[in-house]
């Protein structure tokens, strides 16, 4: 099992909510450090706790409302963030990657270090078309993750 | 007596939206209704002009827990449109990557989402401090879950490998029987599920109402076979029209589907009711040990019935598995277009009930027009049916004990609605 584990979140049926998972799409085109593997994670919910099992660290690409610019790419790492929709309104698809951090913490799972890249989306409605200032994050995006993991690489190595 | 309003806006932990309106004025029962959204709207045109190869790939996306349902109901559809017939392989592989989903997400439904509401807390996350042992075994479930769906089909969470008449990766022996060792352990666990199981307290309500499932005469029906009622009706799934007939409501924007009588049901109670004598043994003493016997009409016990389904379901997998080892797993090629369309229906029983696809496919191999019906929306009616009846026998108690019970009630069909969005959402402190 690779170490790092970029993984894309969302459903391309639902418009914005599937740019972790075009990002994913563009990543497999891409060479990637041998230590970095990409995954399309769909919506696992709480199954998130099981597919970052056993890895050192974990990138999340994934629509996020954060109250900004459409498109807008965020970096953040989950312990920064109040990441709401957790207990009050426990489901399996909202905000599934909330409640599952929620749900690891009261357990006391030991979780990998986690980089959030949230994108803000402008239409989550069913369809298939992106949202131009969301298809134009794409790029930029992928090159950000690149380079996220290649620094994650060089920080373990200088360990 | 003073008028009762309730209007439970999203109900929570049920798949996406649901809106419950009550209203009692003078004693009487004067409105009571669930606003759902239901199947996408958009279902016909994502597929229309697509080849047929993309269809299952596609509609596997609906929804993020009965991937391998919709992607299965979608193939069955689509080899009955081309007329291709699965190999003996094919049907095991489908067999046991199916028990995985439903073992996933009933596990998820029993522990996450009805056993809160049972040990009177609000959500899973408080449940691990009562019960973190239980919150730890259902993740342990999950896992096994969900590295069978990924062992069989190619990728977690989405079972790329699933392909019209066949599978574009094969799980190697070594890998089967490593999970079959998995499975056999995990009988402790479903004991454990079982024990959990009895000591909830189950609301005590029934109503007689019309049962569905899909049947076969040699196994416990999940993917094919006839569709099948309590009532005695029986219909092939190409007549699938005549079971659902879809009809709109003044109250609701979404269709409404029944039978014979007003409202029909469908799901793991459904299964369990039309399927009892299929069950595997060990099932049978879960359902004996929990004292469930169809014909089963308390529909807080479709959750019930789901733990006996874990349990076939792990012994059945572990029965299949038996069966491609001893026969050996080859590497069958897919069976190539045959170059002339046609229209066909599949169904399949999904965790929340029995699901229908239906498409025409064009002479070029291109879909033409498709229809999908979902087992929540053939559950409204019946739902909106056990509100009415349930909400009079509540009426001296709190009206949060009112809204309670309703939520509850929604909660245990395991409503699967469409699966609305999930991104996240972000406050920077």
């Amino acid at each position: 099992m690779k170490p790092t584990l970029v993984l894309g979140l969302g459903n391309p049926l639902q418009r914005d909510d599937g740019v972790g998972i075009r990002v994913v799409a563009e990543l497999e085109r891409r060479t990637l450090p041998p230590h970095v593997e990409v995954m399309d994670g769909g919506t696992p919910g709480v199954g998130l706790i099981n597919l970052m099992e056993g890895r050192a660290r974990v990138v999340i690409v994934d629509a996020a409302e954060m109250g900004r610019q459409p498109g807008e790419v965020v970096r953040f790492r989950a312990e920064d963030v109040k990441l709401t929709g957790s207990s009050a309104r426990f489901s399996l698809h909202r905000s599934g990657v909330a409640d599952a951090l929620a749900l690891a913490d009261a357990l006391g799972v030991s979780l990998p270090e986690i980089v959030v890249y949230g994108v803000q989306p402008a239409h989550v409605e069913w369809g298939e078309s992106l949202s131009a200032p969301v298809s134009a994050a794409i790029p930029g995006l992928v090159d950000a993750i690149i380079q996220e993991a290649q620094s994650l690489k060089e920080q373990s190595d200088g360990q | 007596m003073a008028a009762i309003n309730i209007d439970v806006h999203h109900v929570t932990r049920v798949e996406g939206h649901g809106n419950i309106v009550v209203n009692v004025k003078n004693g009487a029962l004067e409105e009571c209704r669930l606003d759902i959204v239901e199947t996408p709207r958009f279902f016909e045109a994502m597929l229309r002009g697509r080849p047929y190869t993309q269809s299952s790939h596609i509609t596997s996306r609906i929804c993020g827990i009965c991937a391998v349902g919709h992607a299965t109901a979608s193939l069955r559809a689509t080899e009955n449109a081309l007329d291709i017939t699965p190999s003996e392989q094919t049907v095991l592989l489908r067999k046991l990557i199916f028990h995985g989903e439903m073992l996933d997400s009933h596990v998820l439904h029993v522990y996450m989402l009805v056993a809160p509401d049972m040990f009177g807390v609000g959500s899973v996350i408080p449940l691990v401090k009562i019960a973190p042992e239980a919150v730890l075994r259902a993740l342990r479930i999950k896992k096994l879950a969900g590295d069978l769906c990924a062992t069989i089909g190619g990728r977690h969470t989405h079972p790329i490998a699933m392909a019209v008449g066949g599978f574009t990766h094969f799980p190697d022996a070594d890998e089967l029987k490593a999970l079959r060792q998995r499975l056999v352990d995990a009988r402790a666990d479903m004991d454990a599920t079982v024990q959990l199981a009895k000591t909830l307290p189950w609301p005590n309500f029934s109503r007689e109402t019309e049962y569905v499932a899909l049947r076969k005469e040699d196994e416990y029906a999940f993917i094919d076979g006839t569709i099948t009622t309590t009532d005695g009706a029986s219909y092939p799934v190409s007549d699938y029209r005549k079971v659902t007939n879809e009809h709109l409501v003044q109250h609701s924007s979404a269709k409404h589907c029944k039978h014979k009588r007003e409202s029909y049901m469908v799901g793991a109670l459904a299964r369990f009711n039309v399927n009892y004598d299929k069950l595997h043994p060990r099932a049978t003493a879960a359902a004996a040990e929990l004292g469930l016997k169809p014909i089963c009409t308390n529909p807080f016990l479709n959750s019930a019935a789901q733990v006996v389904e874990m349990v076939h379901c792990v012994e059945d997998a572990i029965n299949v598995i038996d069966q491609l080892v001893g026969r050996g797993i080859t590497l069958e090629p897919l069976p190539p277009f045959p170059g002339k369309g046609g229209e066909g229906a599949g169904s399949c029983e999904v965790p929340r009930g029995i699901l229908f696809h239906n498409y025409q496919i064009g002479d070029d191999g291109r879909v033409i027009g498709a229809n999908c019906i979902i087992p929540t929306g053939q559950n409204l009616a019946n739902i909106e049916a056990d509100m009415r009846k349930l909400v009079p026998e509540f009426l001296d108690q709190p009206q949060d004990k009112i809204r309670l019970m309703m939520e509850m009630l929604v909660r245990a069909y395991d409503p699967c609605i469409s699966c609305s969005v999930h991104f996240l959402n972000v406050k920077f402190v």
